[in-house]
């Protein structure tokens, strides 16, 4: 996985989708397996106000990983989350 | 390993990819791995109404596993030379 040059990756805030919101990335393994500590759940409501739920340390099981990307602090914090909604997003089907 | 190598020739390339659940990224090409990873930079959700939830995400990595499609821009693939390659590939299998 070097081609992807994970270690970069890992002292950024990151987030990671599939309902699972942000912080910092501590760990990852071979099988996207990650390790996040300080995460936050961030849940998108249709009409509901956006929640932010600290979770703490958790580890992510790679199959169940989708994206992970490296998150812009500055453009995160001009965003108002309360105002923003959307429908929950549909799930990736069967997925080895 | 085929598409492996082609992915590899479009390093730096404008793509968009579509997951399986709709979500479609577009942005530019940095690397790609055995398991038809991909890391993009610069990235925009193109329907931004539906899934507001990466406006904040600037790069990202995307698990092989969860990608549908992954639109190419067509000045940059050389069909010819993929033809053959598959051609070839499939010859050597038999």
């Amino acid at each position: 996985m070097d081609e992807l040059s994970w270690g970069k990756l890992a002292h950024y805030e990151i987030q990671c989708l599939m309902n699972l919101a942000n912080r910092e990335l501590k760990g990852f393994d071979q099988t996207c397996t990650l390790i996040l500590k300080k995460a936050v759940e961030r849940i998108i409501q249709k009409t509901d106000v956006t929640e932010d739920v600290p979770l703490g340390l958790y580890i992510i099981r790679g199959s169940d990983v989708a994206v992970v990307g490296e998150l812009d602090a500055e453009r995160d914090d001009e965003i108002d989350w309360e105002q923003v909604h959307a429908e929950p997003m549909r799930g990736m089907g069967a997925v080895e | 390993m085929l598409f492996y190598s082609f992915f590899k020739t479009l390093v730096g390339q404008p793509v968009v990819v579509e997951l399986k659940n709709d979500l479609s990224i577009q942005g530019i090409l940095v690397s790609v791995d055995q398991f038809l990873n991909i890391k993009l930079d610069d990235i925009r959700v193109t329907d931004e109404k539906r899934f507001p939830h990466m406006m904040s995400v600037k790069n990202c990595f995307i698990r092989g596993s969860v990608v549908r499609y992954v639109q190419l821009p067509a000045a940059a693939v050389d069909t010819a030379l993929l033809q053959d390659a598959t051609r070839r590939e499939n010859a050597a299998e038999k």
